[in-house]
């Protein structure tokens, strides 16, 4: 039986099978209404899925649209997320039916407190069962039989400790304690692992992503007279990170707006995990992960041993799809 | 005394200082690690003072036949168990 990794972000799902190392990114960026505005270079795919959603028949179109929900009832059945979701199932399985168990990497806020086991109970009832659907006219069983849930960040632990048989490849023992920064898209993701398992008191989100910076972004080019979206702006900052000079696709000259908007979020993001962390410094190392984590890099000089992972858009979904090869399913 | 060669948490400078004071105990640094991994299942850190610990860790390293050997590879298999029963750890909301 085959098994499905679904880093569910923000912005883009990431999702691998079970020992694979190749990710594919499904845009979050949905619409059931016929939209075909477009942004970006990851969001120029015209994939339709076909569903039965709640008694009615929805046909939705991948990569389509403005922005994507950020609310976290999205992951527990909505449309969009179902829709998504098997587009992701469609990028790794051929047409057909098929049995599968699916690893689902979600924001640490929803696995926080007693909210934890209510939000898996709504998952597990989407997910689980058969799933039918028609993607790009080809049609598709999927039946999930087991589900696990993870925190993002803990893809980026196992995702730098496992070898790609998913065994412990470092000589640090588990029993140390690891930290991991996750800078998404629309969440900033904070947790300390122990003997392999989140410790509570030093696990924490806020929405403090990527997308943050780029309001400021997109409001002070809005002052100038230039209208860009957010996918836009999360482009100048990427552009901005690797080269320190940004254009927007018009041609202006972004550069000291981004530079300007940056120290703003810096001091919010220090601050949030200096709250959470409390000058706790017994970690070993400091993983940085996600899309935004180039930019967490300029305050990870505070923190011991900061590693930023190779590839840190899809590391979560690439710990995650090691992970799955171990002995973890009941 | 022989010098440690393994530093765990700064925290914990005074329990390691205790235990490089047990000359049966710091034959072999892998012990120490082992140790480590005895204290975190028994004994809460905070609330007992390092003799107490240190006992603890003894009892509890005595309990899993742990200090019956001092084989490279068996430490090392010991130490394999522990990892992997860590990694394949249950979660709160499993």
């Amino acid at each position: 039986m085959q098994t499905i990794v679904i880093d569910y972000a923000n912005s883009a799902y990431k999702t691998a099978l079970a020992g694979n190392d190749k990710v594919n990114i499904i845009p979050a960026r949905v619409s059931r209404f016929g939209q075909k505005k477009m942004y970006g270079v990851s969001t120029k795919r015209t994939d339709a899925v076909s569903f039965c959603d709640d008694g009615a028949e929805v046909t939705a179109h991948i990569g389509v649209g403005d922005v994507s929900r950020s609310d976290f009832d999205l992951l527990t059945g909505a449309w969009e997320q179902r829709a998504c979701t098997y587009a992701a199932f469609a990028s790794l399985l051929n047409p057909g039916a098929h049995e599968v168990r699916l690893v689902a990497a979600v924001p640490v806020q929803v696995l926080m407190g007693t909210g934890a086991r209510l939000f898996v109970s709504a998952f597990n009832r989407f997910a689980l069962g058969e799933h039918n659907f028609v993607f790009n006219k080809k049609v598709y069983t999927v039946t999930v039989t087991q589900t696990l849930v993870r925190p993002q960040p803990m893809g980026a632990f196992y995702e730098w400790g496992l070898n790609d048989s998913g065994e412990w490849q470092r000589d640090e023992p588990i029993s140390l304690r690891y930290a991991v920064i996750d800078q998404g898209f629309n969440t900033l993701d904070l947790t300390v692992i122990e003997n392999g398992v989140p410790v509570p008191e030093k696990t924490a989100g806020a929405q403090l992503g990527t997308s943050w910076l780029c309001d400021k972004v997109v409001n002070a080019l809005a002052g100038e007279g230039v209208e860009i979206s957010i996918i836009d702006a999360d482009g100048l900052l990427l552009d901005f990170v690797q080269s320190h000079r940004c254009y927007t696709t018009s041609g202006f000259d972004a550069t000291s707006i981004v530079e300007s908007a940056i120290p703003e979020w810096r001091a919010e993001a220090h601050a949030f995990i200096s709250r959470t962390w409390r000058q706790d410094h017994s970690a070993a190392v400091t993983l940085l992960t996600g899309g935004g984590a180039p930019l967490v890099r300029s305050i990870a000089t505070y923190y011991r041993n900061p590693i930023l992972l190779k590839a840190p858009v899809t590391a979560n979904a690439r710990g995650l799809a090691k992970y799955a090869q171990r002995e973890v399913w009941k | 005394m022989k010098k440690r060669t393994v530093r765990f948490y700064d925290a914990d400078e005074d329990l390691l200082e205790h235990l490089d004071a047990q000359p049966r105990l710091t034959q072999n640094a892998e012990i120490l690690r082992l140790m480590r991994l005895g204290l975190e299942r028994s004994a809460p850190v905070q609330s007992l003072d390092a003799e107490a610990i240190a006992c603890a860790v003894v009892s509890h390293l005595a309990a899993a036949g742990m200090l019956a050997s001092t084989q490279p590879e068996q430490l090392a298999r010991a130490e394999d168990e522990a990892t992997t029963a860590a990694l394949n750890s249950k979660m709160p909301w499993d």
